[in-house]
This record gives C-alpha cells, sequence and structure tokens, in this order.
C-alpha cells in the first residue's frame, strides 16, 4: 500500500502539480491567522495578573517553539520512510525542512531570551528546557553540515535521515524536560486543551499564532520542495512538460 | 491605546518589540531563502533547456 500511495501521491510530478493549487489557500491562511494572532494577542488580549504585558511576548515564542519542535518530527518521519521505503519525495521534505527548522529554534532561543530578562532577571540559564532546545539547534546546524558535505545525492539522503532519526529523541526531552527536572522555565500552558491554564482570550491569539506559523513552514517547505524537485528531476520528461 | 502605550507597552515595550522585529526578521530571511532558490533553479533550468532543446 505504502508502494502504491508512494507511485499515485508522492511522485515527484503528482507532488509537483498537486501543490500548485495549495499555494494561494496556504498564503490566504497564514494571513488571516497571523493578522488575527497579531492584532488580538498585542492589543486585544488583557494583560497578565503577574507579568503585566511582557507576556505578550508568548505570541511569538511559543508559536516558534512549537513550530520547531514539529518541523524536527517532520523531519525524524520523513527519516522513517526514507530508510525504509526510500521515498525520494520524503529525503526532498526532510533537506528543506532543515533551515526553515533551525531558523525557528534560533527564534524561540533569541525570543525566550527577551522573554527571560525581564521576567527571570537573566537572558540565560542552563536550565534544562533551554539547554535541551539551544540542542535541537545543533541538531538542525549538524544536520544542515552533513547534508553540505556529502555530494551524492542518495549517500546524502541516507546519512541525513540517520542523524534526522537519532536526534529525535530530543524530542521527548524538551516536551518533559519542565516535568523531569526542576526549572525556571514554566510548564506546559496549552498542551492540555481541556483544562488548559490560560484564559480563553489568551489563548485564542496564541493558537492562531500557532496555526499560522505551521502554514507559513508548510508553504515555505512546498515552496523550497518544489524548486529541489526540479532540479532532481530535470533529466526526466514531465519537467519538460511542465515547464516548456 | 494611544502611540505611546503602544510603543511603551506597559513598561515592557524595550522587551516586546524586539522579539516581534527578530520574529519579522526570521519570516523575511526565510522568504528571501527561497526567493533566491527559486530564481537558482530557474537559472539552471533555462540553461540546461536551452543547452538540450533548442539546438
Amino acid at each position: 500500500m505504502i508502494f502504491w500511495m508512494s507511485q499515485k501521491f508522492l511522485s515527484p510530478k503528482a507532488f509537483y502539480t498537486t501543490t500548485t493549487h495549495f499555494l494561494p489557500w496556504i498564503i490566504t491562511g497564514v494571513v488571516l491567522c497571523l493578522s488575527y494572532g497579531l492584532i488580538a494577542g498585542l492589543f486585544i488580549a488583557p494583560a497578565d495578573y503577574q507579568q503585566g504585558d511582557g507576556f505578550r511576548i508568548i505570541y511569538v515564542h511559543v508559536p516558534s517553539a512549537f513550530t520547531a519542535m514539529a518541523i524536527y518530527f517532520v523531519m525524524a518521519s520523513s527519516a522513517i520512510l526514507v530508510l525504509v521505503w526510500r521515498i525520494k519525495i520524503a529525503a526532498i521534505c526532510m533537506s528543506s525542512s532543515a533551515a526553515i527548522g533551525a531558523s525557528f529554534t534560533f527564534l524561540a532561543l533569541i525570543t525566550g531570551s527577551i522573554w527571560g530578562k525581564p521576567m527571570w532577571g537573566t537572558w540565560w540559564v542552563w536550565d534544562a528546557r533551554l539547554t535541551s532546545v539551544l540542542i535541537l539547534l545543533f541538531l538542525y546546524l549538524g544536520f544542515i553540515a552533513l547534508q553540505s558535505v556529502i555530494k551524492e545525492t542518495q549517500h546524502k539522503d541516507r546519512a541525513a535521515s540517520v542523524i534526522a532519526l537519532a536526534g529525535a529523541i530530543n524530542l521527548p526531552i524538551i516536551h518533559y524536560s519542565v516535568v523531569w527536572w526542576n526549572t525556571l522555565h514554566q510548564g506546559a500552558t496549552i498542551s492540555k486543551l481541556d483544562t488548559p491554564s490560560i484564559d480563553p482570550s489568551m489563548l485564542y491569539p496564541l493558537l492562531s499564532m500557532i496555526v499560522g506559523f505551521m502554514l507559513f513552514y508548510l508553504l515555505i517547505l512546498l515552496l523550497r520542495m518544489r524548486n529541489q524537485i526540479l532540479l532532481r528531476e530535470i533529466k526526466t520528461e514531465w519537467v519538460k512538460e511542465v515547464l516548456l | 491605546m494611544n502611540l505611546h502605550e503602544i510603543i511603551n507597552m506597559g513598561g515592557y515595550g524595550i522587551y516586546i518589540w524586539p522579539a516581534y522585529f527578530f520574529t519579522l526578521g526570521v519570516f523575511a530571511v526565510n522568504i528571501g531563502l527561497v526567493v533566491h532558490e527559486t530564481r537558482r533553479a530557474k537559472k539552471i533550468l533555462s540553461h540546461y533547456f536551452k543547452r538540450h532543446y533548442e539546438s
């Protein structure tokens, strides 16, 4: 079934032609979600009773951290598809995601650091959550470095898959770091949606920003993948048909 | 809410606005990366097709 699916939907040609129709919808989603999230988060949501307006950094910090972890999860899942079924699209997805993931991890660290200064009195502590996210950034950078030094495509894909899969162990460590260790970082705010520890007037803009960030990732990912597909498939007949 | 209140953000403006500008920067870098890659891909593809199909 996986083989049939890979032929029908995951072939580079099918992927390229199908995604063409999705792009305008994704762009619309990004604009709507980010517009609502920014306006409601910055100007409508009430100030926090403890942190005052300082809490508004949550609307960029949490979405960037969530997206950074989600991207690594996508990469690790793609790595399984590459190693077990050698699906080309999964390899392209993995390599196209890395730089985006690194940028969002960097953003999560920077915005967290900026938020930490007024709330904790310091830019950085070697806290379990912060350190494990820093390790995630190094994993992304290691992945990008490995991809840039291996020239042969199949070797590159397999080596990168091993790195992506091995690094996936860091994801539960990041998520549970605030439970397993005593940390300065606060615990989960929205992971328990049935009983969130945040008021709906603050929660909805946050959810909207998270969706907006994820859609932005999807948009950039698809655009990067489409470029890579054309270059990898340059000698095939369908690329000629599509472009000429 | 006037402009001063927006900039000041209850005394946290000095932290909030840089965080949002960094976010804007990361979005801009990602968009720039895609634009650069698309231009590069177009250049390589047009060069390839010129060499192989226009002769």
